[in-house]
């Protein structure tokens, strides 16, 4: 194949996996010296260096000093970027289980994670190195799992074996109760002085939701919905709520504003209901006071591969540049409790990198490395050009 | 729409002239149709042909580069003069277009728009005043290939299709051309169609031949009888004699590599609707004069189980134009959908500029929205770039044509304004913000 001219071409699209990694210590420290950083977390940098040690960022700025003896990378006229946090998605899971609404926390996304599947190389490849897989099912769906697409099992993709606890919230009373009887009896034990660990798993997860330990996302499938969710969930108040739902959200920002909800909507613009006018849902929610991360519009690759493209688009139409990044990345973590690793360049996060060669937001630009918890798991060379 | 009618009438006119050479006794006729025209087109200022012109703005002429600072006058529907010292007429309508982009009407080669479903001829079945036109004309989209059907059952040709110009509410002015190729069913994965299309393609082929025989035979003054024609040979001789490209949708390699064997075998002019793995092919499908209708959105996964390159790839529309490939670029979807919002019609420059993240220079990118389709479906004398002469259909932008914030501004087709976006809803609750405006200005990439 290397006879052929475009054998190269072909070479430097496959996956770097498929040739063996360069041969780098652990402990070795990495350095891209020279690119414009978008760290999310504050304003961009038009020159700047990030430093990684152990798959954590340890530095990243301006007057970041280089050790002596560290793979350096020249990322002059490059742009940096957090990698892409992924929210909500069921890519590589299979169907939604139906029936009533049913109440089972105990049941862990971690559990049926496989981990060989194209469509995760394909969410790495697009920048995506943060999936938060998701339970399907009304009533208590059961807990996510926030894991790296890319690893040899399924526990390795797990960033920690807590996942944020999934409700699929119905506006019917079979719904509710199904919420309630469970929350008020977790509540109960709460009062009773018994607090996790060493509770039974659905109980467990409970009372970490109940609690505010662990994140809640609370699906609802519209904006009616919504206005059902928003009093019920007045009653656990400790509750840590991001609620997760379809654009028209929009149309009740101001309710959403009120009770400092978190919100995740799709990627994308919409019509105004009843008519082919755009509406820019992330920007109208963001400006009442919204806080809103965006997940892709569909669990599908090629959605997957969008994700930038629908920021810029969301940009075009009126969202500020830096709010749609952070949508994607710093937001999204937030909206999950992940924020602590996930989602920016700061020193002591997660090294999950994207490399462009001109802005991200862009259709025109390429992502040209992916680097995930320091090890580039993507690489797109120039051969073949 | 006025001007639509002016032209339709002037053209009556030249034909009348003709009617009447041949046949002076019908001026009873004549007089009559005259009445009738002038009972119905009103005020005398009417008949006046319409003047437009486009002042200042950076031209995009597809064929002579950017043109700085030109002016664009248009009468009677097309283009009559471009340059920087074009006088602009007195009773001329002036759109100023000073610091704005001026590019040519967006051709879709792939669109479904403006047609009812469910007709043999897309010309008894068009839909003026569907939403789809008008939004086709918000996007900056002026034409259109349009399909209708395809093959079905066993048949390897079926359906119809045609250039459609995107004229909302006036339907004469619609059909460019119909059809403007035959859609075909070829390839491995259709083994009986293929097999019936090689079948039709010989038979069609021995016909003429036949024919030519007999045609020199009489000439010669020898009486032999005439062949017979064999039913339903007509297409297949329309493609056999180049009249009509065939229009196959090759799902893969093996089906783009069993059509370019069919053009050797044959001889017919091809049209790839699909090209998502074509870049290894480039040089065999340029040789055989092949064009190719790209989404550079489309994603294909390497087949690991052949040697040969595989898959999609980001440089397949760099690849193609560099090889000479007439190209037209489309996005994801043919249609205006909620469904499809960010992947739908209006996204047609994004493709354009995903090519570009490929490799492809940002003109041919461009030519690739414009005159590379407008080319693939026989249109390119009416449409596709900026040239006296003609249709003046273009578009007035807020930026350059490939920039994602960039929005339509004005939209003219016919020489007549259909779309202008601070009267329109579409967009109005989107609107760029001014601190927005200024940081995108200084982050645009390659500025």
């Amino acid at each position: 194949m290397s006879t052929h001219p475009l054998g190269a071409l072909c070479l430097a699209l496959s996956w770097c996996c498929s040739a063996p990694l360069p041969a780098v210590a652990e402990e070795a420290v990495t350095a891209f010296v020279g690119a414009r950083l978008e760290p999310v977390s504050g304003e961009p940098i038009p020159s700047g260096t990030v430093l990684i040690e152990g798959g954590k960022i340890t530095a990243a700025g301006a007057d970041v000093q280089v050790p002596a003896g560290a793979r350096r990378f020249d990322a002059t006229g490059k742009v940096i970027m957090p990698g892409l946090v992924v929210p909500w998605t069921r890519l590589g899971l299979s169907g939604v289980p139906g029936g009533k609404p049913a109440a089972n926390p105990e049941v862990r996304v971690a559990d049926e994670l496989y981990p060989f599947q194209d469509s995760y190389r394909f969410a790495l490849q697009a920048g995506c190195t943060t999936l938060c897989l998701v339970p399907g099912g009304e009533g208590i769906s059961g807990q996510a799992a926030v894991c790296r697409p890319r690893a040899e099992t399924g526990d390795d993709m797990l960033l920690s074996w807590w996942g944020p606890l999934v409700i699929d919230f119905a506006a019917t009373t079979a719904g509710k109760k199904a919420v309630r009887d469970a929350l008020e009896g977790a509540k109960k034990l709460l009062r009773d002085g018994k607090a996790p660990p060493g509770l039974n798993e659905s109980d467990d997860a409970l009372c970490r939701a109940l609690t505010g330990e662990q994140r809640t996302l609370v699906r609802c499938g519209g904006p009616g919905e919504l206005l059902h969710a928003l009093p019920f969930f007045k009653d656990y108040a400790e509750m840590k709520i991001t609620y997760v739902g379809p654009a028209h959200f929009y149309r009740v920002a101001e309710e959403l504003a009120k009770v400092k909800a978190a919100v995740l909507v799709p990627a994308a613009l919409t019509y105004a209901p009843e008519t082919t006018n755009r509406v820019n849902a992330v920007r109208e929610l963001q400006e009442a006071g919204v806080e809103v991360a965006c997940y892709p519009e569909a669990d599908s690759v090629s959605a997957f591969r969008d994700i930038l493209l629908q920021a810029a688009h969301l940009v075009r139409a009126g969202l500020p540049r830096d709010a749609a990044l952070k949508a994607v990345t710093l937001g999204a973590a937030e909206a999950l409790g992940f924020d602590y690793r996930l989602g920016s360049l700061e020193p002591g996060k997660d090294a999950n990198l994207l490399v462009f060669n001109g802005d991200p937001l862009s259709p025109t630009t390429r992502l040209e490395r992916v680097v995930l918890e320091g090890r580039t798991v993507f690489e797109e060379r120039d051969e073949g050009r | 729409m006025t001007s639509t009618r002016a032209s339709e009438r002037s053209a009556e006119g030249k034909g009348a002239c003709r009617f009447l050479c041949r046949k002076p006794g019908r001026w009873a006729l004549l007089l009559f149709g005259a009445l009738v025209i002038h009972l119905t087109s009103g005020a005398a200022e009417e008949k006046k042909p319409e003047v437009l012109c486009v002042v200042g703005g950076d031209l995009y002429t597809i064929t002579d580069g950017i043109l700085k600072g030109g002016t664009i006058l248009c009468r009677d529907g097309k283009i009559e003069e471009i340059g920087r010292g074009v006088t602009v007429p007195k009773d001329a309508k002036v759109i100023d277009a000073k610091g704005k982009a001026v590019m040519p009407g967006m051709v879709a080669a792939r669109a479904s728009v403006g047609v009812f479903s469910g007709s043999d001829k897309i010309a008894e079945a068009l839909d003026p005043m569907s939403l789809g036109l008008e939004l086709a004309a918000a996007s900056g989209i002026t034409a259109g290939y349009v399909v209708s059907g395809g093959p079905s059952g066993d048949n390897p040709l079926g359906g119809t299709n045609a250039a459609l110009k995107f004229t909302f509410g006036a339907l004469d002015s619609m059909v460019l051309r119909e059809p403007a190729s035959l859609n075909v069913r070829f390839g491995p994965s259709a083994p009986v169609q293929s097999f019936a299309f090689r079948e039709g393609l010989r038979q069609a082929r021995e016909y003429l031949r036949k024919q030519g025989q007999y045609q020199a035979d009489q000439k010669a003054g020898k009486k032999v009888p005439a062949p017979a024609k064999p039913n339903g040979a007509d297409d297949y001789i329309a493609l056999l004699t180049r009249r009509l490209p065939a229009r196959l949708q090759p799902r893969d390699q093996n089906d783009i590599l069993a059509a370019l064997r069919l053009v050797d075998d044959y001889e017919i002019r091809l049209i790839l609707d699909g090209g998502t793995e074509a870049w290894p092919l480039a040089t065999q499908i340029a040789k055989r004069n092949a064009s190719v209708i790209l989404c550079p959105r489309d994603k294909q996964v390497a087949n690991e189980f052949v040697s040969r390159p595989t898959g999609s790839s980001p440089q397949t529309a760099a690849l193609l134009a560099r090889a000479g490939i007439p190209l037209a670029l489309v996005p994801p979807s043919p249609v205006f959908s909620a469904d499809w919002i960010g992947s739908d019609l209006q996204t047609l420059t994004f493709s354009a500029a995903f090519a570009v993240q490929g490799g492809l220079p940002e003109d041919a990118a461009l030519e690739a929205i414009t005159l590379g389709p407008a080319r693939i479906l026989g249109v390119a004398d009416r449409i596709g770039s900026l040239q006296v002469g003609k249709d003046a259909d273009f578009l007035v932008l807020d930026g350059s044509p490939l920039d994602i914030h960039t929005f339509v501004e004005t939209t003219v087709i016919n020489g007549k304004v259909c779309y202008e976006k601070n009267k329109s809803t579409f967009f109005a609750r989107v609107k760029r913000r001014q601190e927005g405006a200024k940081e995108e200005a200084a982050t645009a990439p390659g500025k």
